[in-house]
Protein backbone atom coordinates (compact mmCIF):
# COMPACT_ATOMS: atom_id res chain seq x y z
CA UNK A 1 0.00 0.00 0.00
CA UNK A 2 1.29 3.56 -1.02
CA UNK A 3 1.94 5.87 1.62
CA UNK A 4 -0.86 8.32 -0.30
CA UNK A 5 -3.18 6.04 -0.23
CA UNK A 6 -2.55 5.08 3.49
CA UNK A 7 -2.73 9.12 4.10
CA UNK A 8 -5.82 8.79 1.85
CA UNK A 9 -7.67 5.99 3.98
CA UNK A 10 -7.15 7.29 7.37
CA UNK A 11 -8.09 10.87 6.35
CA UNK A 12 -11.31 9.01 5.51
CA UNK A 13 -11.49 7.52 8.84
CA UNK A 14 -11.23 10.88 10.70
CA UNK A 15 -13.97 12.15 8.29
CA UNK A 16 -16.39 9.02 9.57
CA UNK A 17 -15.33 10.14 13.28
CA UNK A 18 -15.85 13.68 12.41
CA UNK A 19 -19.31 12.77 11.16
CA UNK A 20 -19.95 11.28 14.45
CA UNK A 21 -19.17 13.98 16.67
CA UNK A 22 -20.63 16.33 14.58
CA UNK A 23 -23.92 15.22 15.07
CA UNK A 24 -25.72 15.95 18.30
CA UNK A 25 -27.62 13.02 19.39
CA UNK A 26 -24.43 10.56 18.53
CA UNK A 27 -22.58 13.14 21.08
CA UNK A 28 -25.23 12.95 23.42
CA UNK A 29 -25.34 8.87 23.43
CA UNK A 30 -21.10 8.94 23.61
CA UNK A 31 -22.03 11.10 27.08
CA UNK A 32 -24.55 8.67 28.12
CA UNK A 33 -22.50 5.47 27.74
CA UNK A 34 -19.86 7.59 29.73
CA UNK A 35 -17.10 8.88 27.81
CA UNK A 36 -15.62 11.39 29.24
CA UNK A 37 -13.62 14.35 27.51
CA UNK A 38 -10.58 16.43 27.13
CA UNK A 39 -12.08 18.67 25.13
CA UNK A 40 -14.30 21.05 24.82
CA UNK A 41 -14.68 20.80 21.09
CA UNK A 42 -14.38 17.85 19.82
CA UNK A 43 -14.81 18.54 16.28
CA UNK A 44 -12.43 21.42 16.14
CA UNK A 45 -9.51 19.04 17.01
CA UNK A 46 -10.46 16.00 14.82
CA UNK A 47 -10.44 18.94 11.94
CA UNK A 48 -6.66 20.24 13.47
CA UNK A 49 -6.05 16.46 13.01
CA UNK A 50 -7.69 16.35 9.43
CA UNK A 51 -5.45 19.60 8.59
CA UNK A 52 -1.82 17.88 9.48
CA UNK A 53 -2.96 14.57 7.68
CA UNK A 54 -3.88 16.92 4.63
CA UNK A 55 -0.60 17.99 4.56
CA UNK A 56 1.61 15.25 4.15
CA UNK A 57 0.11 14.43 0.59
CA UNK A 58 0.30 16.77 -2.27
CA UNK A 59 -2.26 19.55 -2.82
CA UNK A 60 -3.98 18.41 -5.88
CA UNK A 61 -4.11 14.87 -4.33
CA UNK A 62 -6.11 16.21 -1.64
CA UNK A 63 -7.71 18.80 -3.66
CA UNK A 64 -9.00 15.73 -5.76
CA UNK A 65 -10.31 13.68 -2.44
CA UNK A 66 -12.15 17.12 -1.43
CA UNK A 67 -13.78 16.70 -4.64
CA UNK A 68 -15.17 13.40 -4.89
CA UNK A 69 -16.18 13.80 -1.12
CA UNK A 70 -18.32 16.89 -1.40
CA UNK A 71 -19.89 14.79 -4.76
CA UNK A 72 -20.77 11.83 -2.81
CA UNK A 73 -21.14 12.96 -0.09
CA UNK A 74 -20.37 9.17 1.22
CA UNK A 75 -16.79 8.07 0.70
CA UNK A 76 -13.89 8.87 -1.93
CA UNK A 77 -11.59 6.02 -0.74
CA UNK A 78 -13.09 2.08 -1.74
CA UNK A 79 -11.97 -0.96 -1.74
CA UNK A 80 -12.32 -3.02 -5.35
CA UNK A 81 -14.21 -6.65 -4.29
CA UNK A 82 -14.12 -9.29 -5.77
CA UNK A 83 -13.33 -7.05 -8.90
CA UNK A 84 -16.18 -4.43 -8.52
CA UNK A 85 -15.72 -0.82 -7.25
CA UNK A 86 -16.80 -0.36 -3.69
CA UNK A 87 -18.50 2.56 -4.44
CA UNK A 88 -20.72 2.73 -7.55
CA UNK A 89 -20.01 -1.74 -8.22
CA UNK A 90 -19.03 -1.28 -11.29
CA UNK A 91 -17.07 -3.14 -12.88
CA UNK A 92 -13.49 -2.54 -12.51
CA UNK A 93 -11.27 -2.91 -15.59
CA UNK A 94 -8.49 -6.00 -14.71
CA UNK A 95 -5.74 -4.31 -16.56
CA UNK A 96 -6.06 -1.80 -13.42
CA UNK A 97 -6.07 -4.65 -11.15
CA UNK A 98 -2.00 -5.41 -11.41
CA UNK A 99 -1.72 -2.30 -10.26
CA UNK A 100 -2.33 -2.72 -7.16
CA UNK A 101 0.59 -0.93 -5.17
CA UNK A 102 -0.55 2.16 -7.35
CA UNK A 103 -3.42 4.67 -7.04
CA UNK A 104 -5.91 4.45 -9.51
CA UNK A 105 -9.91 6.01 -9.33
CA UNK A 106 -12.40 3.82 -10.83
CA UNK A 107 -12.72 4.90 -14.34
CA UNK A 108 -16.79 4.94 -13.78
CA UNK A 109 -17.11 6.91 -10.53
CA UNK A 110 -14.57 8.27 -10.23
CA UNK A 111 -13.47 7.51 -6.69
CA UNK A 112 -10.05 6.25 -5.54
CA UNK A 113 -9.75 2.62 -5.40
CA UNK A 114 -7.64 0.43 -4.43
CA UNK A 115 -7.53 -3.44 -3.84
CA UNK A 116 -7.92 -5.51 -0.85
CA UNK B 1 -30.09 -6.51 21.14
CA UNK B 2 -28.52 -9.46 22.61
CA UNK B 3 -24.44 -8.91 23.34
CA UNK B 4 -23.54 -12.36 23.80
CA UNK B 5 -24.46 -13.05 20.42
CA UNK B 6 -21.94 -11.06 18.64
CA UNK B 7 -19.39 -12.39 20.75
CA UNK B 8 -17.11 -15.36 19.33
CA UNK B 9 -14.38 -17.09 20.70
CA UNK B 10 -11.68 -16.36 18.27
CA UNK B 11 -12.41 -12.54 19.59
CA UNK B 12 -12.11 -12.96 22.80
CA UNK B 13 -8.75 -12.77 24.47
CA UNK B 14 -8.63 -13.62 27.95
CA UNK B 15 -4.71 -13.10 28.75
CA UNK B 16 -3.43 -9.51 26.75
CA UNK B 17 0.19 -9.49 27.21
CA UNK B 18 0.50 -5.85 25.98
CA UNK B 19 1.06 -2.91 28.73
CA UNK B 20 0.70 0.27 26.77
CA UNK B 21 -2.27 1.98 25.21
CA UNK B 22 -0.96 1.48 21.35
CA UNK B 23 -0.06 -1.99 21.97
CA UNK B 24 -3.31 -3.46 23.38
CA UNK B 25 -5.19 -2.03 20.62
CA UNK B 26 -3.07 -3.62 17.99
CA UNK B 27 -3.47 -6.87 19.97
CA UNK B 28 -6.97 -6.24 20.00
CA UNK B 29 -6.78 -5.13 15.99
CA UNK B 30 -4.96 -8.75 15.31
CA UNK B 31 -7.67 -10.69 16.02
CA UNK B 32 -9.47 -10.00 12.92
CA UNK B 33 -6.74 -7.98 10.58
CA UNK B 34 -3.12 -8.74 10.57
CA UNK B 35 -2.53 -6.82 7.40
CA UNK B 36 -1.84 -3.42 7.13
CA UNK B 37 -5.30 -2.56 8.14
CA UNK B 38 -4.47 -2.89 11.72
CA UNK B 39 -2.05 -0.30 11.24
CA UNK B 40 -4.58 2.36 10.14
CA UNK B 41 -7.33 0.76 12.35
CA UNK B 42 -4.93 0.83 15.44
CA UNK B 43 -4.23 4.84 14.28
CA UNK B 44 -8.25 5.99 13.88
CA UNK B 45 -8.70 4.33 17.22
CA UNK B 46 -5.95 6.71 18.53
CA UNK B 47 -7.10 9.60 17.47
CA UNK B 48 -10.72 8.95 19.13
CA UNK B 49 -8.12 7.93 22.80
CA UNK B 50 -6.81 11.91 22.00
CA UNK B 51 -9.72 13.43 22.38
CA UNK B 52 -10.29 11.59 25.82
CA UNK B 53 -9.54 8.41 27.31
CA UNK B 54 -12.51 5.52 26.26
CA UNK B 55 -11.10 4.32 29.85
CA UNK B 56 -14.07 4.99 31.04
CA UNK B 57 -12.96 3.75 34.74
CA UNK B 58 -13.69 0.61 37.18
CA UNK B 59 -10.61 -1.08 35.27
CA UNK B 60 -13.22 -0.47 32.01
CA UNK B 61 -12.48 0.52 28.48
CA UNK B 62 -14.41 0.86 25.29
CA UNK B 63 -11.81 1.83 22.15
CA UNK B 64 -14.17 2.18 18.93
CA UNK B 65 -14.40 3.73 15.85
CA UNK B 66 -15.50 3.39 12.10
CA UNK B 67 -13.83 1.82 9.33
CA UNK B 68 -14.45 0.58 5.81
CA UNK B 69 -11.96 -2.40 6.93
CA UNK B 70 -14.87 -3.84 8.03
CA UNK B 71 -18.39 -5.26 6.55
CA UNK B 72 -20.04 -5.83 9.63
CA UNK B 73 -19.37 -4.70 13.18
CA UNK B 74 -16.81 -6.42 15.13
CA UNK B 75 -16.41 -6.73 18.72
CA UNK B 76 -13.28 -7.78 20.57
CA UNK B 77 -12.74 -8.35 23.79
CA UNK B 78 -9.60 -8.23 25.86
CA UNK B 79 -8.67 -9.02 29.41
CA UNK B 80 -5.62 -8.38 31.45
CA UNK B 81 -5.26 -9.70 35.25
CA UNK B 82 -2.06 -7.69 35.89
CA UNK B 83 -4.29 -4.26 34.01
CA UNK B 84 -3.25 -2.19 31.51
CA UNK B 85 -2.70 1.73 31.90
CA UNK B 86 -4.55 3.38 29.54
CA UNK B 87 -4.95 6.65 30.72
CA UNK B 88 -8.84 6.03 31.92
CA UNK B 89 -10.49 8.86 33.37
CA UNK B 90 -10.06 7.31 37.23
CA UNK B 91 -6.25 6.82 36.14
CA UNK B 92 -6.81 3.36 36.93
CA UNK B 93 -5.10 0.15 35.00
CA UNK B 94 -7.60 -1.37 32.73
CA UNK B 95 -8.60 -5.00 33.52
CA UNK B 96 -11.32 -5.37 30.92
CA UNK B 97 -11.46 -4.09 27.09
CA UNK B 98 -14.57 -4.07 24.41
CA UNK B 99 -13.52 -2.98 21.57
CA UNK B 100 -16.13 -2.33 18.28
CA UNK B 101 -15.38 -1.36 14.74
CA UNK B 102 -18.18 -0.64 13.03
CA UNK B 103 -18.59 -0.18 9.28
CA UNK B 104 -19.43 3.56 7.98
CA UNK B 105 -22.74 2.46 6.70
CA UNK B 106 -24.97 1.80 9.52
CA UNK B 107 -28.60 2.04 8.67
CA UNK B 108 -29.92 0.60 11.51
CA UNK B 109 -27.28 2.52 13.83
CA UNK B 110 -25.81 -0.94 15.46
CA UNK B 111 -22.49 1.11 16.34
CA UNK B 112 -24.13 3.32 18.85
CA UNK B 113 -26.82 0.63 20.03
CA UNK B 114 -24.06 -1.86 20.52
CA UNK B 115 -21.47 0.31 22.25
CA UNK B 116 -24.97 1.54 25.18
CA UNK B 117 -25.26 -2.10 25.35
CA UNK B 118 -21.48 -2.82 26.47
CA UNK B 119 -21.53 -0.57 28.86
CA UNK B 120 -24.77 -1.86 30.78
CA UNK B 121 -22.94 -5.37 30.45
CA UNK B 122 -19.63 -4.10 31.74
CA UNK B 123 -21.33 -2.81 34.85
CA UNK B 124 -22.52 -6.35 35.85
CA UNK B 125 -19.17 -7.61 34.63
CA UNK B 126 -17.32 -5.61 37.19
CA UNK B 127 -19.90 -6.66 40.32
CA UNK B 128 -17.99 -8.89 42.18
CA UNK B 129 -15.14 -8.78 39.71
CA UNK B 130 -17.51 -11.64 37.68
CA UNK B 131 -15.01 -10.98 34.89
CA UNK B 132 -12.14 -12.64 35.95
CA UNK B 133 -14.03 -15.66 36.51
CA UNK B 134 -14.23 -17.03 33.27
CA UNK B 135 -11.18 -19.48 32.12
CA UNK B 136 -12.16 -20.01 28.61
CA UNK B 137 -13.79 -17.89 25.76
CA UNK B 138 -16.70 -19.79 25.61
CA UNK B 139 -16.92 -19.31 29.67
CA UNK B 140 -17.51 -15.75 29.13
CA UNK B 141 -19.79 -16.07 26.52
CA UNK B 142 -21.60 -17.68 28.76
CA UNK B 143 -21.51 -15.13 31.79
CA UNK B 144 -22.62 -12.46 29.58
CA UNK B 145 -25.59 -14.29 27.87
CA UNK B 146 -26.51 -15.21 31.65
CA UNK B 147 -25.87 -11.44 32.39
CA UNK B 148 -27.86 -9.96 30.09
CA UNK B 149 -30.86 -13.23 30.79
CA UNK B 150 -30.93 -11.44 34.02
CA UNK B 151 -31.33 -7.62 33.04
ZN1 LIG C 1 -16.77 3.39 -8.93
Amino acid sequence: MSDELKILLELQHLDYMIKDWRNASTRKEFRKIGFQLETDNPVEMLLEKRKKLAERINKPLFQMYERILSRYKDWAVVPVIDGFCGGCFSKVPTELSGQRKVLNNCPNCGRFIYWD
Amino acid sequence: MNLYSLLKPERINLDLTSRKKQDVLLELVSSFREDEDSGLLVSTLLKREDLGSTGIGKGVAIPHGRSLVVDKLELVVGRSTKGISFDAIDKKPVHLFFLIVAPPQDPGNQYLITLGRVAVVCQELLKRKQYEKPQTPEEFIQLVKEIEGNL
